[in-house]
Formats: C-alpha cells, sequence, structure tokens
C-alpha cells in the first residue's frame, strides 16, 4: 500500500459504535448512542443538532477530552480508547487542533505566544514560515505581540484559529467557533476555516447550531439524540435550515 | 518551557498579588537573616573582646573545677604566687581578684548600678610588664583606704576624682577615696563591655573583695627564651592538688566560649519566633496558590486540552512558586542587614558592645535563607501545584467541573505510605530525644496523612488531627523526659494545626453562619456576607489557619503566665510565713547577693525578732553515686520552719549543725536514703563530704530544687563559706507595725540600692509584674505572625472580591450602594477572622493547659486561664479581620458596575 492510498483511504478521525451514557437506572442519559462517523482528510466537517443532541459530547470524545462508556474512537490509525492519560495527551498536543466559543486564549502570553503555546508546550519548534503563512492569511500581522485584552473579539478568535493551525495537526474540532462573534467578523473566521482546508490541507471539524456558519462546510452532519440522523454534503444555509426543521419534527 | 515562561509571566501580571504573597515569607526569612547576621557579628566582637580581656600574660594558674561554676571555684592560696615566681623561666607572677556584686555607690548614696552588665570589683595589677588596666586620670590605688573607677562608670555616674565615695563590699559598706579612672584592656578604648569595674590594690581586693582568704587566679609572664611546655611542665611539678595551668590561648577560647553560650541562646530565642513567622507564612503561601490553582481552573483545563501534561502544569505552579521564593529569599536576606544593623544600633545605643562592627554575611546564612524561604514556599505551594495536575481538560470547556479533590485510591502504596508514618513515630519514641521527636512527629503525621488518604478519604481527613491529639495523651500520660514531653507536645500542635486546617472547611460553613447570626438583623449586605463565608468553606478555613495559628501560640503563652502567676502567688502567700523576704535585685545574668553584714544589721534591730540568711548555688554539689550537679540551697536547717512551710515530714533534730541536709522526698527516694543515712557528695573546690539526712521535706514550693543544707557544711571549710547572702528571711517583734518595720529595715538597706525588703505579698505582686513583662514581649513578638495573618486574610478577600467582580457589579445593578457592598466585604472578613481566632484560642487553651500539666510543679503546679486575655484575642481577632477587609471592601465598592457586569 503506498502512501497516496493510504491517505486517501484512511479518514482523519472516526469512531465505531461510540456511546456515552451518563448516570445509571432511572437517570441514565445517552448523549452518544453508538454512533459511527468518519471525518475524512482535508473535509470541512459540521456537526449539527438540537441542544441536548449529543454533539458537543461526540466532539469531546473524537477529541480524547472526554472518554466513552463503549465503542472505539480513532485518530489516524490510533485508537484513543487503548491510550494512556499520557499518552492521550501527547496525541492532543501533535495531532490534534481547538478553537473555542469564548477564545479561551492565556491572557498573560501575548498573540504570537498563545499561537505557538501548544508547540511550546511539547518542547517543539515552531515551523516559522508556516506560521508566518498562518498569520499572514488570518491578517494579525500587526498584532501580532498584543495582549488578548487588547485585542477584539474577532481578532482572539483569529488568534484561536492560528493556534490551532500552528501544529499542523491532524485534526482540528471547533465548538461553536462564531457563537460570540458578530455576523461579519463570523463569517471572516468561517471563510478562514474555508481557506484552511481548501488551502492549507487541513481537516476541520465544526459544532454549530448556526445554520448560516454550516453553510461554509463541505459536509453537515444531523445528530439527534444521540444518534446521527442524516446528513447533507455542499449545503447552504436554506437546505441547512430545512433539514434542521425536519428533524425538528 | 512554554510554562516556565507562562509562570513568570503569571506571576509578574500581578506584582501585587505576587508581593503579597512574598511577604509573609519574606518577613520570616528577613528577621532570620537578620539573627544570624547579628550573632555572627556579635561572635566576632566578642571573639577580639576575649582576646582584649585576656591580656597581659602568658600563662594562668587556678583552681581546677570538677564541674558548675567558674565563679564558685575555691581561691588559691596567698602563698603560691611567691612560689611560682621561683621557677625558671616565669620572670613576672600576676595573682588576680575577681569578684561580683562590687558596687559603689555615688555622691548622692545610690548605687551605680550596671544595668547592662555586672558589677565587678577586681584587684589593680601592677606586677605584669604587659598592663592589663591603664590609668586614665590620677594615681593607681595604693592602700586599703583607695580605690579606682573605670572611665565609663565614673562619667556616666559623676564619679569625680579626689573625693570619697561608699562601695559596697562582702565586707560590708567602705567609705574610700577614689585615687583614679581606669581604661580596660586597651590604653585607647575601655572594654568594659557594659560591666561597671572598679579596683583596689592586690592585698586589699583579697580583703575586701575575696574575705580575705585568696585570690581567684594568677597570671605569669614568662621569658621568651624557654620553651612554653617547658615552663608549663615545671609548674605543674610544683602545683598543688587541685590546680591547672593553662596557656593564654586556652583562657581566650574559654572566655569566647562563655560569650558564645549567651549568643546562642540569645540567637535560638530570636529563631524560634523567626520559624513561628515562617510556619505562617508556609499556610499564606499554600492558602494563596490553592485559590490561584482554583481562579485558573479554565486555563489549566485549556492547557491541558492543548496538550500539556499534568507535569507541565505541576511544574508550571512549582516555577510560579519558586519565583515567590526566590524573591523572598533574595529580598529578605537583604531586608535582613538594616534589622540586623538596627539591631545592633539599639545595643550600640544602649552602650553594649563596641561600636564599630561589621555585618559579616556568612555563607551558613545564605543557605539557611534559602532552605527556609525557597524551600517552605514551594513545600507549601507543592500540594496545591500536585492538586492542579488533576484538572481535567473539560475544566476549560464546561464552567461546572468540581474543584473538589480526592485522592486516587491506592490501597497498597497507602499501607506504605502509613508504615512509614508509624515507624517515624516509633523511631521518634525509640530515639527518645526531643530535637529528633519534633520534627518526627510531624513527618509521621504527613505519611499517615499521604498514606491513609490513599485507603480511604475520611481516615485521611482525620489522620493528622488524631496524630495530634494521641500524642498529646501521650504526653499527659507517659512518664518521659519534660524536654521529650514539651517535643510531643509541639508535634501534637503541629499535627493538629495541620489536621484542623484540613477538617475546618467540613464545619466553617456552619461555624461563619452561626457567628453571623448577630449580623442576620442588619439587613442584606450582611446576610450576603455570612453566605459568601460559608460559600467556599475551604478558603474561608484556609484563610482562618494562619490567624488560627498566631492566636493559638499567644493563647498558649498567656495560660502557661497566668499559670505561672496563680502558682507564685500561691507559693509565696501561703508557704513564706517569714514577715520580711530581703534580696538583691537581680540586674545581670546572676541574681546578685549581698554582704552578710547587712543581714547582720538587720538581726541587730530592736524591731526584728531574728532573721534567717539563706544562700544558694545553681551548681553547688554534686552527688558521688550518680555525678549528678545539684542547685542547693543553704541555711540554719533548725529555724526553716518559722519562716518558710516546706512540709517537712520527718526530722532527726540530733543532726542538726553535723553535715546535715533535708531532702525533698523524690530526691530522697531517688538515693535510697532516709532520715539518719548518710549521703556522700563533692564540692566544687573537689573535697568530698558524708552528708547526714536530718530530715525529709514535701514540698518544692521553695526549695525547688529539693536539697538544703545546713550553713554549718560550709563552715568547717573556709574556701566555701558564701561571701554573700542571697535571700534574709526576717520575723519582726511582736506588736511592730508592718510601716515600723519597714522604716527600720530601710534604714540599713537604704546604703545598698539594689537590696529590696518585701513582704511575701509584694514579692508575689513583684513575680507577677515580672512575669507580666515576659508575657508581653513574647506576646509582641507572636503578634508578628498574627499580622502575617491578617495579611492572608486581606490576601483572601481581595482575590474573593476579584472572583465576585460580576457578582457585585450585579448587585450593584440592582441598587446596592457603595456602602453596602463595603460593609458585605467587611462582615466576612469578620466572620473569617472570628473563625480563625475561635479555633486558635480553643487550641491555645487546650495545649496551654497540657503544657502547665507538662511543666514540672516546682515551676508551674496551678492552673489557671486567663479569660480576659483569651476574650481580648477574640476580640483582637474580630478588629483584624475588620482591618483586613479595609482594601479590599474599597476596591469591591469602587468596581465601575457595567465594567464589572461584563467581567469575565
Amino acid at each position: 500500500m503506498d502512501d497516496l492510498t493510504k491517505n486517501f483511504e484512511i479518514p482523519a478521525a472516526r469512531s465505531l459504535g461510540a456511546t456515552k451514557i451518563y448516570g445509571s437506572g432511572e437517570t441514565e442519559v445517552r448523549a452518544l448512542d453508538g454512533i459511527d462517523v468518519a471525518f475524512p482528510k482535508e473535509q470541512f466537517t459540521a456537526i449539527m443538532g438540537p441542544s441536548g443532541s449529543g454533539k458537543s459530547t461526540l466532539m469531546h470524545c473524537m477529541a480524547g477530552l472526554d472518554d466513552l462508556t463503549r465503542g472505539k474512537v480513532f485518530i489516524g490509525e490510533t485508537d484513543l480508547t487503548e491510550l494512556s492519560e499520557r499518552e492521550l495527551t501527547l496525541l492532543r498536543r501533535s495531532q490534534i487542533g481547538f478553537i473555542f466559543q469564548s477564545y479561551n486564549l492565556v491572557p498573560t502570553l501575548n498573540a504570537i505566544e498563545n499561537i505557538t503555546l501548544p508547540l511550546d508546550l511539547a518542547g517543539e519548534k515552531p515551523d516559522v514560515s508556516w506560521v508566518d503563512q498562518v498569520v499572514e492569511v488570518v491578517s494579525l500581522k500587526d498584532r501580532i505581540s498584543h495582549r488578548p485584552n487588547e485585542l477584539s473579539g474577532g481578532q482572539q478568535q483569529r488568534v484561536a484559529v492560528s493556534r490551532a493551525l500552528a501544529s499542523k495537526p491532524e485534526i482540528i474540532f471547533a465548538d461553536e467557533p462564531t457563537g460570540n462573534l458578530d455576523s461579519k467578523t463570523g463569517t471572516e473566521i468561517l471563510e478562514f476555516m474555508q481557506l484552511a482546508t481548501q488551502e492549507l490541507h487541513q481537516t476541520i471539524v465544526m459544532v454549530t447550531h448556526d445554520p448560516v456558519a454550516a453553510s461554509f462546510s463541505d459536509r453537515v452532519i444531523f445528530l439527534e439524540d444521540g444518534q446521527v440522523v442524516d446528513e447533507l454534503v455542499n449545503p447552504t444555509a436554506d437546505s441547512v435550515l430545512d433539514q434542521m426543521r425536519i428533524i425538528g419534527n | 518551557m512554554a510554562l516556565f515562561k507562562l509562570a513568570l509571566k503569571n506571576a509578574y501580571a500581578k506584582p501585587g498579588r505576587f508581593l503579597l504573597t512574598s511577604l509573609a515569607v519574606l518577613i520570616g526569612v528577613a528577621l532570620t537573616t537578620a539573627v544570624f547576621v547579628f550573632t555572627d557579628s556579635l561572635r566576632e566582637t566578642f571573639g577580639g573582646l576575649s582576646d582584649d580581656i585576656e591580656s597581659g600574660y602568658d600563662l594562668a594558674v587556678r583552681s581546677e573545677i570538677p564541674f558548675g561554676n567558674r565563679l564558685d571555684a575555691a581561691p588559691i592560696d596567698l602563698e603560691l604566687p611567691e612560689e611560682l615566681s621561683g621557677v625558671e623561666g616565669v620572670i613576672a607572677v600576676q595573682p588576680r581578684v575577681i569578684e561580683f556584686g562590687i558596687v559603689p555607690n555615688k555622691a548622692d548614696g545610690s548605687a551605680a548600678l550596671a544595668t547592662r552588665g555586672p558589677n565587678i570589683g577586681i584587684n589593680w595589677e601592677d606586677r605584669s610588664p604587659t598592663p592589663r588596666l591603664y590609668i586614665a586620670e590620677g594615681q593607681p590605688p595604693t592602700s586599703i583606704s583607695e580605690f579606682v573607677i573605670d572611665v565609663d562608670t565614673a562619667a556616666d555616674d559623676d564619679f569625680v576624682v579626689g573625693q570619697q565615695y561608699d562601695l559596697q563590699t562582702p565586707q560590708g559598706l567602705q567609705n574610700l577615696t577614689m585615687t583614679g579612672t581606669f581604661t580596660f584592656a586597651s590604653p585607647e578604648e575601655n572594654a568594659s563591655i557594659g560591666a561597671k569595674l572598679v579596683a583596689m590594690d592586690t592585698s586589699s581586693a583579697v580583703e575586701l573583695f575575696n574575705g580575705g582568704i585568696g585570690y581567684d587566679d594568677i597570671t605569669l609572664t614568662v621569658d621568651a627564651a624557654y620553651a612554653e611546655d617547658d615552663i608549663v611542665e615545671r609548674i605543674e611539678a610544683i602545683l598543688p592538688e587541685g590546680l591547672e595551668v593553662l596557656t593564654r590561648s586556652d583562657l581566650v577560647e574559654e572566655q569566647a566560649d562563655t560569650f558564645n553560650e549567651f549568643i546562642n541562646i540569645f540567637r535560638t530565642i530570636l529563631l524560634v519566633f523567626a520559624f513561628v513567622i515562617l510556619f505562617v507564612a508556609a499556610f499564606i503561601i499554600y492558602n494563596v496558590f490553592s485559590i490561584i490553582v482554583g481562579q485558573r481552573i479554565q486555563e489549566i483545563g485549556l492547557l491541558r486540552a492543548l496538550g500539556a501534561t499534568g507535569k507541565q502544569i505541576t511544574n508550571s505552579i512549582v516555577t510560579e512558586a519558586l519565583c515567590v521564593g526566590v524573591f523572598a529569599t533574595v529580598t529578605g536576606i537583604a531586608l535582613g542587614f538594616p534589622i540586623a544593623f538596627g539591631l545592633q544600633e539599639l545595643l550600640a545605643a544602649l552602650n553594649f558592645g563596641p561600636d564599630e562592627n561589621s555585618l559579616p554575611l556568612r555563607p551558613t546564612t545564605v543557605i539557611v535563607g534559602a532552605i527556609l524561604g525557597i524551600g517552605l514556599t514551594l513545600a507549601a505551594a507543592v500540594w496545591p501545584a500536585l492538586r492542579a495536575r488533576s484538572i481535567s481538560p473539560m475544566a476549560a470547556l464546561r464552567s461546572d467541573v468540581s474543584t473538589t479533590y480526592t485522592t486516587p485510591k491506592n490501597i497498597l502504596l497507602g499501607f506504605v505510605l502509613t508504615a512509614f508514618g508509624v515507624v517515624a513515630i516509633i523511631l521518634g519514641f525509640v530515639l527518645d530525644e526531643w530535637l529528633v521527636m519534633l520534627p518526627l512527629g510531624v513527618f509521621a503525621g504527613i505519611f499517615l496523612y499521604l498514606g491513609l488518604s490513599r485507603i480511604s478519604n475520611i481516615a485521611g481527613k482525620l489522620s493528622f488531627l488524631s496524630l495530634g491529639m494521641g500524642l498529646l495523651m501521650v504526653a499527659l500520660t507517659a512518664s518521659l523526659s519534660t524536654s521529650m514531653l514539651m517535643a510531643l507536645l509541639g508535634a501534637a500542635a503541629l499535627n493538629s494545626f495541620l489536621g484542623i486546617n484540613l477538617l475546618s472547611p467540613l464545619f466553617a460553613g456552619k461555624v461563619t453562619h452561626v457567628l453571623g447570626f448577630p449580623t442576620a438583623k442588619l439587613g442584606v449586605p450582611s446576610k450576603m456576607a455570612r453566605r459568601n463565608a460559608g460559600r467556599s468553606p475551604e478558603r474561608t478555613a484556609a484563610a482562618a489557619s494562619a490567624l488560627m495559628i498566631g492566636l493559638a501560640l499567644v493563647s498558649t503563652v498567656s495560660v502557661i503566665s497566668e499559670s505561672l502567676k496563680a502558682t507564685v502567688s500561691e507559693i509565696l502567700e501561703e508557704d513564706v510565713i517569714a514577715d520580711w523576704w530581703v534580696q538583691g535585685e537581680n540586674l545581670g545574668p546572676n541574681p546578685i547577693g549581698f554582704s552578710p553584714t547587712i543581714t547582720a544589721e538587720i538581726a541587730a534591730l530592736p524591731e526584728v525578732e531574728e532573721v534567717l540568711a539563706m544562700q544558694y548555688s545553681d551548681e553547688g554539689l554534686r552527688t558521688v553515686v550518680d555525678q549528678k550537679v545539684k542547685r542547693v540551697y543553704s541555711a540554719d536547717l533548725a529555724s526553716i520552719p518559722k519562716y518558710f512551710n516546706i512540709g517537712i515530714a520527718e526530722v532527726d533534730e540530733s543532726l542538726f549543725g553535723k553535715n546535715a541536709i533535708y531532702l525533698h522526698e523524690d530526691e530522697a527516694e531517688k538515693y535510697g536514703v532516709a532520715v539518719g543515712s548518710t549521703l556522700q557528695v563533692e564540692f566544687v573546690d573537689q573535697s568530698q563530704k558524708a552528708l547526714n539526712v536530718a530530715g525529709i521535706f514535701t514540698s518544692k514550693s521553695v526549695i525547688d530544687s529539693g536539697w538544703l543544707i545546713d550553713s554549718s557544711v560550709y563552715a568547717s571549710n573556709a574556701k566555701l563559706v558564701p561571701q554573700a547572702d542571697d535571700f534574709v528571711g526576717v520575723l519582726v517583734e511582736d506588736g511592730v507595725s508592718e510601716q515600723d518595720a519597714r522604716e527600720a529595715i530601710e534604714t540599713v538597706i537604704e546604703d545598698y540600692e539594689q537590696v529590696v525588703a518585701r513582704t511575701p505579698e509584694e514579692l508575689a505582686e513583684q513575680v507577677r509584674d515580672r512575669v507580666d513583662l515576659a508575657l508581653t514581649v513574647v506576646s509582641v513578638l507572636l503578634f508578628i505572625s498574627v499580622v502575617l495573618a491578617v495579611l492572608g486574610v486581606a490576601i483572601t478577600l481581595a482575590l474573593s472580591v476579584f472572583e465576585r467582580t460580576r457578582e457585585i457589579g450585579l448587585t450593584r445593578a440592582v441598587g446596592a450602594t457603595r456602602k453596602q457592598i463595603k460593609r458585605t466585604v467587611r462582615v466576612e472578613g469578620i466572620l473569617v477572622a472570628l473563625f480563625g481566632g475561635i479555633l486558635g484560642v480553643g487550641l491555645g487553651l487546650i495545649f496551654g493547659m497540657a503544657c502547665v500539666q507538662i511543666i514540672p510543679d516546682d515551676f508551674v503546679s496551678e492552673l489557671a486561664i486567663p479569660w480576659r486575655n483569651i476574650f481580648l484575642n477574640l476580640l483582637i481577632a474580630g478588629v483584624a479581620g475588620s482591618l483586613a477587609a479595609y482594601f479590599p471592601a474599597r476596591r469591591a465598592a469602587k468596581l465601575n458596575v457595567l465594567d464589572a457586569i461584563n467581567h469575565e
């Protein structure tokens, strides 16, 4: 098997029968109920679903932040459920990027220090040309030495996106990345995420409940009651909204 | 590296908090450094001084003392100098006399008492070719009617050359002409280090200071052409039994050792206070770092999500602690110098020690400072740092992640650690050494905690307090040496502090709720404060802990001193039957006796029926059978019952006057003797005697050592006869009023300012005053730790205000006034401080009572609780809490409402 076919066949992340149960007996809640899903490389995937559908839980489990009750989760070829806490940490550090709703920047570090933080944590030298390229694309060049509290919300989120990209992870998970932003800056971020998959060959999985945000993705997966109920390829805001209505009913 | 940088930035981002956190350790390190630098400087100075004091000769001959105080040594025969001058190679022979308590009276009749050292009488040394005494003005003394005085005393007390003055000597008051002034050890500078010196010519000094019996030592100057060792050998050949010959360097070293002994005691006492402060500082650091970890829970979760390992998180917090520790240590050491300089200036202002002192920074000082400053900070921060590593990455994503921490179960490791703890405590008992017991007791607590908490959460929480209470019980019931019992008590106290710190979160909420009851009527702000104090019980408990320790120590000390006062009152008012009690005021390190001529004059007063002279010596004799040195009192045994109630159980009066001794029942039992048996003892002049046990007594209240010998024992050996009386009991004739008796006795002692006559009630009052003074000094030093603890409360409140910024904004938005916000914070401060105060006072009472129980009954037998002081301590806690809240409350009140609401 040569490298090309391997890359082609193995998705960046996938789950097999992923099940997550909170509580037991009467109070048992099945947040994930046997989910089989795959996120192919260099794709921008959106996960949608009503509140409590399990979309955030799925993301946390896929990212190795939370553990499954049953089933398996893979990043590339690695089975996360087989890993120790330490191995998980090292994997998160090198192969997974995160973008959070509330930016989650470290307030005492400036923009560039925040961007290179995961690499610094791993004790690795950042790929300077790559980081420069990322910073260039998100137009942060002149704000690079500012602290988070000196940046606008949009700028902060662009720093967060750059941080996720800096280590060229296998996959990036974004949790409502535009939730705190106005529509204009939100759009900028989403366009940039699109750009990252198309031109920088990154893989992004985004959880959102905003149909407009979802329309920027290549594919939308719909969850309900911990199960995948549908998916849409090349979505538009309208088609996503229609689908949501169907699920809602 | 990344987190190292982050740790530095975190430290740098909040300079105020960083400084406050460092402050407690900084002060502890500064004090420790000051103590070391200052005592090293004293040591250097006194080292040089020893060389000056022991100058002007090559060899010295003196009495050997098998034990005891050199001042008690037997005098040397008057003929010996003549014999020594015949030894080949000896150029000059200088006999010397030194006697303490020789006091000159000033022109107005008051005594020129030395307050910073002893009053000493010496002989004018005129035979040595290299003198030690130099005339500054006038002439040296040449007859028994002349004396000279050191220049400083002459200047301070207005002694004028050529005038007549009274000199207090063991032979009574002598009216002498002052023929001159002199400097000691150097012609330029008088090296008398606070002592007041008078000198008479050698034969007069022997006569008046030493009762005509002999010299205290003899110094020799030798011909450099001879080998010193040969001369020493020749001298040894002719020396009578019981004398020894030493070189000057031996004596310089001995002198320096004597100084060092004092300096070391001084150092130990100051260090104890510095360590108390550092212990409190450790609590504050622990407290602040716990809060920091709590506040940064999201940030830490984020770092974990981004791939930081638990170890990296722990390291980053430890690094931050390291910054605090290093800063506190470096600044503390630097700040130690001004404090040491201050101490030095203070002593110089008191004219103690020479003026030019270097302040040496020894490597030991830096090492001790660094170990304490950095080590302690790290030790205190390590627990919060370890807790931080278990924060889940989910904490970054969810706000509801619990921050409570439970130790992961690991039964095997738990048992191993518990076993370590058990071994540590057993080892402590096996080694039976107090200095080892204390740290082992604390280690045992830590190991038990680490071990038990891995087996069962509750067992872990109870471990410290259980061990503390267990050790307390052992200390109260076991029969071990007093120092060992005190070490057990110390270990029990430290474990209890840690235990309560661990357990108090469980009840901090409830207690503050109850404490806040009176504030319930004061409206919503107070109600909120009450809830806030109970909201994060861990924080309330931690903030209160530091205050608890400080107040526990203050309360313990006040219980001990109150009990000491009660004991003294009881003894003096019940066991002293004598109408009056005459004694010399204790000015120097040793209580000074007074001339027996005073005793005789009082006895001769028509108002006085009779008197009893008593002498005592701290190291008066030693038993032959087990070589134990005893403090011994001497008096006329037959008269004792008329003056004191010592509980004589059995007596054989036929033995009085025949080397008789009264023994306390414990001592009698120890040496297996009864009335009628004999006990072999050795005196400082190496003579032995069989003492006849004439009586057994049961109360140690007056004769605390249990050894009381008949005056006749000394009478048979002129060298042992005490030169001074230490206490004199007086019985007044029937019908003489207290006022008349006082006036009569005053006529005798008015020429001896330091000699005071008191009724037993007055004596008790005076002792109580002294205990109060000591209590005040100790409390002031301990209050430094209370002040730091208050600072800890302030930091906690400030952090809690910061954390509740949004909440405060909302409260303001719905109509709370600035005043109300302020009150909320202030009441919370008071509640937290009162909580600490109650815990501290409670523990202080328990340990104070335990101390009283453990301290031998010779010192403290009555338990008394100073309720007024205890209440005062609680009041102080409340006020302290209010003060601690001042700045946090202001800050909270000043918050901009809109900014506060938008605060994340």
